[in-house]
């Protein structure tokens, strides 16, 4: 018995050990493989006039200049701490984002980038929004100096592989989308999709009837104390 | 125990457990008759906000926000993963409590009455939300609620809930802590006040549907008001006409102060675009709410509660309150015995509100428009049993012969 207890505790030890040795090693790996940036460092896209830089310093796995548009992958801005695969292509602009992120888990899908642009040219992002989404999950606006809401179709077009173009527009962006997953609910029966109005109504005339009962109550009593 | 934005119940019990202990501890050990439901009514307020903003005592603090408007799990908190999906914007209530990016347990009545109308009318998202019926649907919704619970509680949510309320008391305490004595308006012009929350009411939900009558009857009456748009744009949902009342009211900076002071909020976030045009300083609150919220906080230093006098919400509560038939059936309610009031006037004197029902009417439900409930009255009056706050019938407080203990009227109601 001890002795069983003895091997279960070297085979714990030993198994404690690996997993450190090893996810400190991936850990390294990766630290290893990421490259630097600095605010001062302009990724410049020369076929289209346009430029493309980072706010803050930061890190990612790997950048490169594919069919007019950068791909920076496992991208980390420093400020967010986020990593997130960004490809962007700007056409006639300079731009210089501030933040990038990009989630998706059961609840909810998020993207969002935010950069500043001089030049009233085109900028063109995939956040990596996955499925088919709907323009009225995304937000874009633009502070001039209020912020303003740009017009899909006009401004800003969705295309329906999610990617975002955003035209002729300077100043301070925010390209934002977000979708909660929600069910559908044109398909549920009708008490299911009407059933907080029912539940509501049913609550209102609960409490009218019974406030109207305890109001005659109170009411015959006082008469009759009377 | 790990509390997350997932385990809202958790929060909810521990909360409430915490809540009523402090209730018991006022109620027995509180010696001073004249100050205990006060004191009793302070700490509720203070637990309110805590209730109304759930998300302030549920983490992560350092949830990442993103322009223009961030979501964040207490998105989900009360509105959506608890009561369900069709419940998005939290439950409507009759108090001054702002439709927030963090934490929507509960909203204003005010609020929804006007999103649903002008942006929401039939549009399927709401501000992070998505929506399963229809404008009308929605608003049955609000107002059902809102009718369930003044029907309950009547105008006592202004009192006892109302975060705004509760800023108004702090005001008078420290107005009170400097010795300086509250100023009264004339018993006609508080009655014309009283219709004031009325034309807010009117004008809000008039603009709301004008701005929203592409939705509603098929021409647009503002140009760029068409929700989705002709080419798809998102117009109507993110002008700043979108919830009139709301753009100047004035509980909404300080509601936006108490988000950021906890942490709730990024203060940079909102100040990055709270710039431009006077008028418009940001998403959560403009220029005019701030100047809108210095002046009323000037008033109400001055004048006891001045705002719950012409407070639309409190309108609505008072229109749901006070008025047959709902006022025959109001299961909250101030009352008095005639035969012991001996018209010392106090309660006249103490009520923030400057109600006077209490004191000019004979007997019985002496309940009014303006009157809060707030039992300062019942508290404050010397006469054993010639006021009272019942529920149902029940006596929930009423008033002690505190004189007998040796104190003097204008000593406790100054």
């Amino acid at each position: 018995m001890r002795l069983k207890r003895h091997r279960i505790g070297i085979a714990g030890v030993i198994f404690l050990v690996f997993v450190t040795v090893s996810s400190s090693l991936v850990l390294g790996a990766q630290a290893h493989d990421r490259t630097s940036f600095s605010a001062s460092d302009r990724f410049v896209i020369p076929e289209l006039n346009g430029s493309v830089q980072f706010a803050y310093n930061g890190s990612y796995s790997s950048a490169m200049l594919e069919n007019n548009a950068w791909v920076f992958n496992d991208l980390m801005i420093n400020t967010t701490r986020l990593l997130g695969n960004l490809k962007v292509s700007v056409k006639d602009s300079d731009i210089t984002i501030f933040s990038f992120y990009s989630s998706g888990n059961i609840s909810v899908n998020r993207q969002s980038v935010r950069y500043n642009a001089q030049g009233a040219g085109s900028q063109v992002f995939d956040l990596g929004a996955e499925g088919v989404t709907h323009h009225s999950e995304w937000w874009v606006t633009v502070s001039v100096p209020s912020t303003i809401f740009l017009a899909q179709g006009r401004e800003w077009h969705l295309s329906p592989d999610n990617i975002v173009t955003v035209n002729e527009q300077t100043g301070n962006i925010s390209v934002a989308h977000y979708n909660f997953n929600a069910q559908s609910y044109s398909s549920l029966p009708f008490i299911e999709r009407h059933s907080v109005l029912i539940v509501t109504l049913a609550v209102v005339a609960v409490a009218a009837i019974a406030a109207s009962v305890v109001s005659v109550k109170v009411r015959s009593k006082t008469h009759g104390s009377n | 125990m790990v509390v997350t934005e997932n385990n809202p119940y958790i929060v909810l019990g521990l909360f409430a457990v915490i809540v009523a202990v402090g209730i018991v501890l006022i109620l027995k050990l509180s010696k001073d008759k004249t100050r205990k439901i006060s004191s009793l009514r302070l700490f509720i307020q203070i637990a309110a906000v805590f209730g109304i903003f759930m998300g302030l005592l549920i983490g992560p603090f350092n949830v990442p926000l993103f322009a223009p408007l961030g979501p964040s799990p207490r998105d989900h908190l009360l509105g959506a993963e608890v009561l369900g999906s069709q419940f998005p914007d939290g439950i409507s209530v009759p108090f001054l409590a702002c439709y927030y990016p963090n934490g929507r347990t509960v909203t204003c009545g005010l609020w929804q009455l006007q999103a649903y109308i002008f942006p929401f009318w039939d549009y399927p998202r709401g501000y992070q939300v998505n929506y399963s019926t229809s404008g009308l649907e929605k608003i049955a919704v609000t107002l059902g609620m809102l009718v369930a619970a003044c029907i309950v509680f009547g105008r006592s949510f202004c009192g006892w809930v109302c975060p705004f309320g509760l800023y108004q008391d702090l005001l008078t305490r420290l107005r009170k802590s400097a010795r300086l004595r509250h100023l009264s308006t004339s018993v006609k012009r508080n009655k014309q006040l009283g219709q004031v929350s009325y034309i807010i009411i009117a004008v809000a939900l008039l603009l709301s549907v004008i701005f929203a009558s592409y939705v509603i009857f098929g021409f647009e009456i503002v140009p760029g008001t068409i929700p989705g748009g002709p080419e798809g744009t998102e117009a109507g949902i993110v002008s700043n006409i979108n919830e009139p009342f709301c753009l100047v009211c004035p509980a909404r900076p300080l509601c936006i102060a108490v988000q950021v002071a906890a942490g709730q909020m990024n203060w940079s976030y909102i100040s990055q675009i709270a710039y431009g045009p006077f008028w418009i300083s940001g998403f959560y609150f403009t220029s005019i709410n701030v100047i809108i919220f210095i002046i009323v906080s000037l008033l109400a230093f001055a004048y006891r509660r001045a705002w719950c006098r012409i407070c639309p919400v409190g309108g609505l509560s008072a229109l749901f309150s006070t008025f047959t038939p709902f006022k025959q059936i109001a299961l909250t309610k101030l009352e008095k015995d005639e035969h012991k009031c001996t018209k010392c006037g106090v309660c006249k004197r103490v009520c923030p509100t400057q109600a006077t029902d209490m004191y000019e009417k004979k007997g019985g439900d002496v309940t009014e428009s303006r009157c809060i409930l707030c039992a300062r009255c019942v508290e404050i009056c010397p006469y054993g049993d010639a006021l009272k706050l019942t529920f149902a019938g029940k006596t929930l407080a009423k008033s002690r012969n505190w004189l007998e203990e040796g104190k003097n009227i204008s000593e406790v109601a100054s």
